[in-house]
Formats: C-alpha cells, sequence, structure tokens
C-alpha cells in the first residue's frame, strides 16, 4: 500500500462530514471580553491573596473523608464536567442543514420542554446527522432527561434531543403561554440580559408578495445591516417592554393588504410596511423569528405569535431605525 | 441561491447553474485546488475543470451535500493534476507534506508495493474517521482532506500547533492499527 492510495482513500469519506469540518469555526472572540476577564481572574488572585492572608488555612479534606452526600442545591441530572465553558463551543451553523432557510422551515413536529417558569414549545429542525448531533450535546436542561443544550452553549435557542438512542435538532418557538414578557424570553431563552448581547440586526424587507411589483419594492427598500449601540439599545429596550401572546394568533395581527397580485390597484401595503429581523448575539447565534409590520405597529413571528402594539412613541423610533415608510404604503 | 436551486438549475441544463456555482462555491473550491497546486493559474484551471464535470454528472447525479460534492470533484482533479505535473515542477503545497505524514498510517505487515482494493480502502476509511471523537474527526478532515496548512487549522478551531500536531499524530497511529485489524 502507497501513502498516495489513502489520500485517494480520503475523496470517498462521508460528505456530511466534509461539510461539517467545513462550516465549523471557532467564534471570533470579543477583545474587550477577553482582557476584561484576564482582568477579573488577575483581580481574583489578589482578593484571594488578602483572603489567604487574613485568615489561617483549613484543614484539607481528603477525598475519603469528604462527605460524599451531595448537597442539596446541585442540579440532580447535570453531569459533573457540565459547565458550558469547560466544553467545546460548538456554533449553531454547523448543525444547521440549508433547508432551515425561507420557506422550507416549516415545523413537522413540536415538542414541549420545560424552561425556567414555563413550558418552551420547540418545532425540530433539519439539521447534520444523529451521530455529529450527539457529539456536539451540552449541558442537560435542567428538569429533563434527554433534552441537551449545544456544547459549550448557556442559551436555550436551541436544543438537542435525545430519544431512543437517536438525536434530532429543535429550535425554540415560544412559550406554551396566553400572555408573557418577552423580556423572559430573551433572558432565558437567548442569553441576552443587555443591548450589548447584541452584536448586530439584519433587516429584510417583508417577502410575502411575490409578485414582480412587490419584489421590485422589495429591492427598493433593500436590506441593511444595523450596528449602532445607540439604535441596537432603542430597539432592545421596545422588545423588553413588548408583551407575547403566544402562537396561532393570526386574528391579532394586521399586515396590511397583501392582495396586490390580484388588484394591480392596491398600494402594497404588507411590504412597504414590513420588515424581518435578525439578531445577531454576541456568542454568534441568529435569532431570525421576529417580524414587524408598521401596519400595525407590532411585532409578530411565524405560528402567528403576536406581541402588543406599540405606543405611537415606540413606534416612530422603530420606523426610524427600520427606515419604514408608512405613507408609502397607504 | 439554495442548493436544491442549483441542482434543478444543472437538470434543466441551464447555464445559470454554472454561474450560481461559480458564485457560492467558487472560493471553496479555489481553496481546496490552491492548497494542493500551491499555483493560482493551476488552481483556476482545476476550478473551471470542476465546473465542467459537475454539468456533466448533474444529472444523472443529484447530490445531497453540493459543497461537498463539487469539493470531492475539485480535489480529484487536483490531486490528477499534481501528479501530472514532472517531479521538479510539483513544488510546495501542502500535498507533499501530508503525503509524507500518510506514511505513519501504511501498517507495517504491508509491502509498500502492494496494492489494496481502492473501494475497500475508502469505506474502512470512512468508518474510522466517522468513529473519530468530533474535533478530532474535524481537525483530521482538515488536514488530509482539505489539505489545509497546520498553521490554518490553528486558528480555523483556536488550537495551539503542538496540539494539533499531537491530535494529528495520534490519529494517524489510531488509523494504521484499524487498517491492521480490518486486514487492510
Amino acid at each position: 500500500m502507497k501513502n498516495d492510495q489513502i489520500l485517494d482513500a480520503f475523496g470517498a469519506l462521508n460528505d456530511e462530514a466534509i461539510a461539517d469540518a467545513n462550516a465549523c469555526q471557532r467564534p471570533k472572540t470579543n477583545r474587550w471580553l477577553k482582557w476584561g476577564a484576564m482582568a477579573a481572574c488577575v483581580c481574583l488572585l489578589v482578593a484571594g491573596g488578602i483572603h489567604i492572608s487574613r485568615y489561617p488555612a483549613q484543614p484539607i479534606t481528603t477525598p475519603l473523608e469528604a462527605d460524599d452526600t451531595p448537597s442539596i442545591e446541585d442540579p440532580p441530572s447535570a453531569p459533573a464536567s457540565s459547565s458550558p465553558e469547560n466544553q467545546t463551543f460548538i456554533p449553531v451553523s454547523a448543525l444547521l442543514t440549508e433547508s432551515n432557510s425561507g420557506y422550507f422551515n416549516q415545523a413537522l413536529e413540536i415538542s414541549s420542554v420545560p424552561v425556567g417558569q414555563y413550558d418552551g414549545l420547540y418545532e425540530k429542525i433539519h439539521s447534520v446527522g444523529s451521530d455529529i448531533l450527539r457529539e456536539s450535546t451540552g449541558t442537560l436542561v435542567p428538569g429533563t432527561e434527554t433534552w441537551y443544550r449545544i456544547s459549550g452553549h448557556d442559551d436555550l435557542q436551541y436544543l438537542i434531543q435525545k430519544n431512543s438512542g437517536s438525536y434530532s435538532l429543535w429550535k425554540f418557538m415560544c412559550f406554551d403561554s396566553d400572555e408573557y414578557a418577552y423580556q423572559d424570553v430573551l433572558e432565558t431563552v437567548y442569553k441576552i440580559d443587555s443591548a450589548h448581547n447584541i452584536s448586530e440586526i439584519k433587516v429584510h424587507p417583508a417577502t410575502m408578495d411575490n409578485t414582480n411589483a412587490g419584489k421590485a419594492i422589495q429591492a427598493e427598500i433593500g436590506s441593511q445591516t444595523i450596528t449602532g449601540e445607540d439604535e441596537i439599545k432603542a430597539i432592545y429596550e421596545i422588545l423588553c417592554t413588548l408583551t407575547c401572546y403566544g402562537e396561532n394568533n393570526w386574528d391579532k395581527i394586521n399586515l396590511g393588504s397583501t392582495d396586490a397580485a390580484v388588484d394591480q390597484g392596491t398600494s402594497h401595503e404588507a411590504v412597504w410596511s414590513g420588515r424581518y429581523l435578525t439578531f445577531v448575539t454576541d456568542y454568534g447565534n441568529e435569532i431570525d423569528g421576529l417580524k414587524y409590520t408598521a401596519a400595525s405597529n407590532m411585532f409578530y413571528e411565524y405560528y402567528g405569535i403576536a406581541y402588543n402594539q406599540l405606543t405611537a412613541e415606540q413606534a416612530r423610533i422603530v420606523h426610524e431605525i427600520l427606515k419604514i415608510e408608512p405613507a408609502r404604503g397607504e | 441561491m439554495e442548493d436544491a436551486r442549483i441542482v434543478a438549475l444543472y437538470w434543466a441544463r441551464s447555464e445559470a447553474a454554472i454561474d450560481a456555482t461559480s458564485e457560492k462555491y467558487g472560493n471553496y473550491c479555489y481553496s481546496i485546488a490552491y492548497n494542493i497546486l500551491a499555483n493560482a493559474e493551476d488552481a483556476d484551471e482545476s476550478v473551471n475543470d470542476t465546473y465542467l464535470a459537475a454539468w456533466n454528472s448533474i444529472p444523472p447525479q443529484r447530490p445531497s451535500v453540493l459543497s461537498s460534492f463539487l469539493g470531492k470533484i475539485t480535489r480529484r482533479i487536483s490531486i490528477d493534476k499534481w501528479r501530472a505535473r514532472s517531479a521538479e515542477k510539483r513544488g510546495g503545497g501542502e500535498i507533499i507534506l501530508a503525503l509524507d505524514e500518510l506514511s505513519d498510517c501504511i501498517p507495517a505487515n504491508k509491502n509498500v508495493e502492494q496494492e489494496v482494493e481502492a473501494a475497500e480502502l475508502g469505506k474502512a476509511l470512512d468508518r474510522f474517521v466517522m468513529a473519530l471523537p468530533l474535533m478530532e474527526r474535524r481537525v483530521f478532515i482538515r488536514r488530509y482532506w482539505y489539505l489545509d496548512p497546520i498553521a490554518s487549522i490553528c486558528q480555523r478551531f483556536g488550537f495551539s500547533q503542538s496540539k494539533v500536531k499531537v491530535m494529528l499524530h495520534r490519529t494517524r497511529n489510531s488509523l494504521r492499527n484499524y487498517l491492521e485489524k480490518e486486514g487492510i
């Protein structure tokens, strides 16, 4: 056998594994975060040194002498080495497949998972194979036995479910509740505690009207990426005030006229008024469910997930940042 | 454009398929070719040959992972092109280093000249690679499928050079043991 033959034999490798090795990239580290963490370590060392010098050393307990009774505060089901910081960070993009984009993103299965005080509804999505998912599992979700975070992740946007030895990927939809604060979703599911946790917001025109005229308007509106701190903070603060009414609430959402295809005289209000938002978090996740319509000054999502109507002042701020000119749709 | 749509264009015999492939996967294929050939002109030629080969093979094929399908073609064409060069013109490129490293994987009981059935070796290698822990598999594939330089693997995964080298060394030894056990 020659080494040439082995080199050639690599050509027969599994397509998914090849694509996975190409998709996986170390997340870019935030320079300030890195130096901040180092500074924090120095502070801890200094503080630790002061503490040791002020207090006499405690007797060291050997493992055999230690009390093996688990603390009541220990998470009952979490593995011992379960801290996300100690795990390899696996970007979500490495687990998704192309068919998750656009109109192919249709839920076939929905499951309920306990998330803090709520039950979170998750949709099963297309992903890489079960073997890769199995090796990408992170910490167990508290209160469950088969749901795992993605390795290195503290958020709950995507979860991996183990079911009869097979692994599948699930994406958060909403809480199973008739009314809850969207801030709870930001904090509990997406681990967004402040505007600083949002790196950028990508804004695309609404695509519900794909007539030639609708597409022309979409092209005229164009896409934009919001990176300004003040603008992100303003949007974040508005999101924190939102009340969500859960799924299947299409009757609460007024998107404006969408029948442009049959009536050339209509104003294409839905397109002029609509924007689709993607929030990119500081750990690289993309939250792409939220949409906005100036026809009723409301945020909404797939599955008819409705939110309360914004105040006139909130709507003015959102329209300015998202560059919506509601008058053009009237 | 989504992969399914690009494949549909090939099936419709639309030349737009080539444009869409070039736009989405041109850089990907070029990086594979350049790693092997270390020459911009030759790499460009390999990428163009890849488009032609894709055009000739879809249909009848309908690849499920288009990136890997195209990458495999580019890799094969580039390695063939590299072999076709005369020995003195082969020059640098990661392939020389990778080939040298891969000699670690040849089982001790095999004569260097002994031929092994390519399909059998391919299947055994696939089984071995798929059984590796995830990060080791990724590093192994980056080195011997994509023929990435060690430095770029370190940058991609945030590992030190020594970690990557040790990881690759252990994996090559494991592969040799595995091939021995498989009787290959």
